[in-house]
């Protein structure tokens, strides 16, 4: 493994083991992130885009479970790790998340400086009130006032409340952070600014992003390369300067097209429903929905294929 | 203040295409007061939700009520659709000759009308019935609205019987196939059949529209519809609430918190802060020429999808957050976060003092500033 690279996916699957079935919600993805990178994973709820950012921190709720393929960082695999292990070297320290839902993420009962203090004496075996301080550093970094350290949650607005999630994923000064839909119920205003904030850290704290969002215009704003995922299965991946000037797989065209501009009033949609992830259809996943499909797609799953400077798409029209 | 000015005054002014009209429209909700409250006897709060607004909806278009959440958005709708009651000021609604006898048979004649307009805000809830065909709501949340032990045609059946629509279950359930194909839910007889979690949040919310539109309403609130409706998806059921204007000539109060969809589908916006209007004009007015400072900050912030603009640091031009709707600040109510204000200390005390109304600045374009 090169060394600029902050993570290496190879074939990833996660399934998640119900009494209905075995749900495959991510199929064979494979990525790299390159360290002081932005990606994106964008898709459409039920996409698995939720459940590769939680296995990313070997974190996928159960009934769901890593069922094959790996996931180096600094030549270890999360993916093959022990519960102990990971605890210990992995989440917080080298990879950390920004759950969504920031509202319900934050526990009622403590203050925010205990909060953002518990993972400096577990991880740094600081003193609580040496925690608390260095808590403090951080909290002006994310645009709040180090005295909301005596805070309960429900004092603060959810804008406050998210900055206070960033605070708590960099507190330790991780390489790689996942943000999963840190802007999703909050208002445009603060939604704005919050990824102005994501913006300014990355650059400060040199980090490497993940941000996982259904909302493509968020992921213009922000993000360096773009993957896009569908039932499970990554169909196309570039650089945003590439996919949104040319995009491949006609998921991602009707994707793209899907989003309301102030540019040019149209309304544009996608026919059809995705695939139940219980029972996925042979061939290609989109094919029920493609305005393109040809015979090979209903009968072969398309490998990736190489359609641009940077660009990947899984689709037979460009084999 | 037009304290002075009598129902018949106001419908006097309204134009030949208005179908509903609001005036002063005040939803306070109070908040419970403790024991101690009450011994020590301090004042009841409320919640001011609805402060004072007005505004005009023509027949056939579409009206969009943008606005962070705890604008008093939803409540406005909600309002309107005589789901909450009221706390003062008149909505003015235009009904056909048929609902009137119906009205006037149910309350043996005790509703008043001003040339043709009704006042709902007026109408005792035990009257409301023949309007509530003519009044109908979309709600957020498709996986919740729709009862999941019900079939959909039971579902859309339950609405024609409480009426009295159709003569008998044959007929009623011709309409149900209409009004689903309306919305395009084909081929009707198969959805008709399937329970609710057997359709996609798309499907659903086209139920729901399906549902509105059975019982031939002139107005209909849609509250945030596509919130919870995949991307992919999210035009489906726009373009049907497009239909219900296009086609049926249903006149449609858009609630939602995303300019760009606004932009979209609306013909009117209307801008709301703390539970007031301030801003209001076509929706090429409002996001090409946004005028109130609020209005601005709201559409610099909506996210383009240009990868171009990665690295620009957006400037949001708008200080804090959202106050409570309890303490509401004397004055203009945006002036605490106001840019503005800072940058005009001409107009500083007013800002303080005064609680801007809306003034026309271009033809149809309303702002409440103290600048224009």
């Amino acid at each position: 493994m090169s060394s600029d690279l902050a993570l290496d996916v190879r074939d990833l699957k996660v399934y998640y083991y119900t009494y209905a079935g075995v749900v495959k919600a991510v199929e064979g993805v494979s990525f790299q992130l390159r360290k002081g990178e932005t990606l994106g994973l964008a898709g459409e709820s039920g996409c698995g885009k939720s459940t590769l950012g939680f296995s990313l921190m070997n974190l996928v709720p159960p009934p769901g479970r890593i069922a094959g393929g790996s996931i180096y960082l600094d030549g270890m695999d999360i993916a093959k790790m022990s519960e102990e292990e990971l605890r210990r070297k992995i989440r917080w320290k080298k990879i950390s998340m920004v759950f969504q839902g920031a509202m319900n993420a934050l526990t009622p009962v403590y203050k925010i400086g205990d909060q953002l203090a518990e993972p400096l004496m577990v991880h740094k075996g600081l003193e609580k009130n040496e925690a608390i301080e260095e808590a403090k550093k951080i909290l002006p970094k994310v645009g709040l006032d180090p005295e909301i350290v005596n805070r309960y949650p429900h004092e603060l607005s959810g804008g406050m409340k998210q900055r206070v999630m960033i605070a708590m994923a960099l507190v330790l000064r991780p390489e790689v952070v996942i943000a999963d839909e840190p802007t999703t119920a909050l208002d445009v205003i603060v939604q704005a600014q919050i990824l102005n904030l994501l913006k300014s850290l990355k650059k400060e704290f040199n980090i490497s992003l993940i941000l996982i969002s259904h909302d493509l215009s968020i992921m213009a704003e922000v993000v360096e390369r773009l993957a896009i995922m569908y039932a499970g299965k990554m169909v196309e991946i570039g650089s945003s300067d590439e996919l949104f000037a040319d995009p491949k797989h006609p998921y991602t065209q009707g994707l793209l097209k899907s989003i309301p501009k102030l540019t040019e009033k149209g309304l544009h949609y996608i026919p059809g429903t995705p695939p139940d992830l219980r029972n996925p259809p042979q061939g290609c996943r989109f094919a029920d929905r493609c305005p393109f499909v040809f015979d090979k797609c209903r009968r072969e799953e398309p490998p990736m294929f190489k359609v641009g400077e940077t660009q990947y798409a899984a689709c037979w029209l460009y084999e | 203040m037009t304290k002075e000015f009598t129902p018949q005054d106001y419908v006097k002014e309204l134009g030949e295409d208005d179908l509903l009209a609001v005036r002063d429209l005040v939803k306070y909700f109070p908040i419970r007061r403790s024991v101690i409250d009450v011994i020590a006897r301090r004042r009841q709060k409320f919640v001011r939700a609805v402060d004072h607004i007005s505004f005009d909806i023509k027949k056939g278009v579409i009206f969009s009520l943008v606005g962070e959440s705890g604008c008093g958005k939803t409540t406005t709708g909600m309002t309107l659709v005589r789901l909450y009651d009221p706390t003062s000021g008149h909505i003015f609604f235009k009904v056909d000759e048929e609902t009137r006898k119906k009205l006037d048979d149910i309350s043996g004649g005790r509703i008043k009308f001003y040339d043709g307009y009704v006042d709902l805000a007026q109408v005792p809830s035990k009257w409301m019935k023949p309007l509530r065909t003519k009044l109908q709501i979309i709600f957020q949340d498709p996986y919740s609205s729709l009862n999941p032990a019900y079939r959909i045609r039971d579902i859309l059946m339950e609405p024609l019987i409480i009426h009295g629509i159709g003569d008998s279950p044959e007929e009623r359930y011709e309409i149900i196939l209409k009004a689903l194909e309306a919305v395009k839910l084909v081929p009707a007889e198969d959805i008709a059949n399937r329970f609710p979690h057997m359709l996609s949040g798309g499907q659903r919310q086209r139920v729901n529209i399906a549902k509105a539109l059975l019982l031939n309403p002139s107005f209909v609130v849609a509250d945030e519809p596509i919130a919870m409706i995949d991307v992919s998806l999210r035009a489906e059921v726009l373009l049907s609430i497009l239909d219900l204007k296009e086609k049926f000539g249903v006149s449609v109060l858009f609630i939602t918190h995303d300019l760009t969809i606004a932009y979209n589908i609306s013909d009117y916006i209307g801008v709301m802060y703390l539970g007031k209007l301030v801003e209001l004009g076509s929706a090429e007015q409002i996001i090409k020429n946004p005028l109130h400072p609020y209005t601005q900050a709201l559409v610099a912030a909506i996210p383009i999808p240009d990868p171009k603009r990665r690295h620009i640091i957006k400037d949001i031009r708008i200080k804090g957050e959202i106050t409570s709707a309890v303490n509401v600040p004397p004055g203009c109510r945006f002036h605490p976060r106001c840019v503005a204000f800072d940058e005009h200390p001409e107009v500083q005390a007013r800002c303080k003092a005064e609680e801007p109304r809306l003034i026309e600045v271009e033809k149809g374009h309303y702002v409440a500033c103290h600048l224009y």
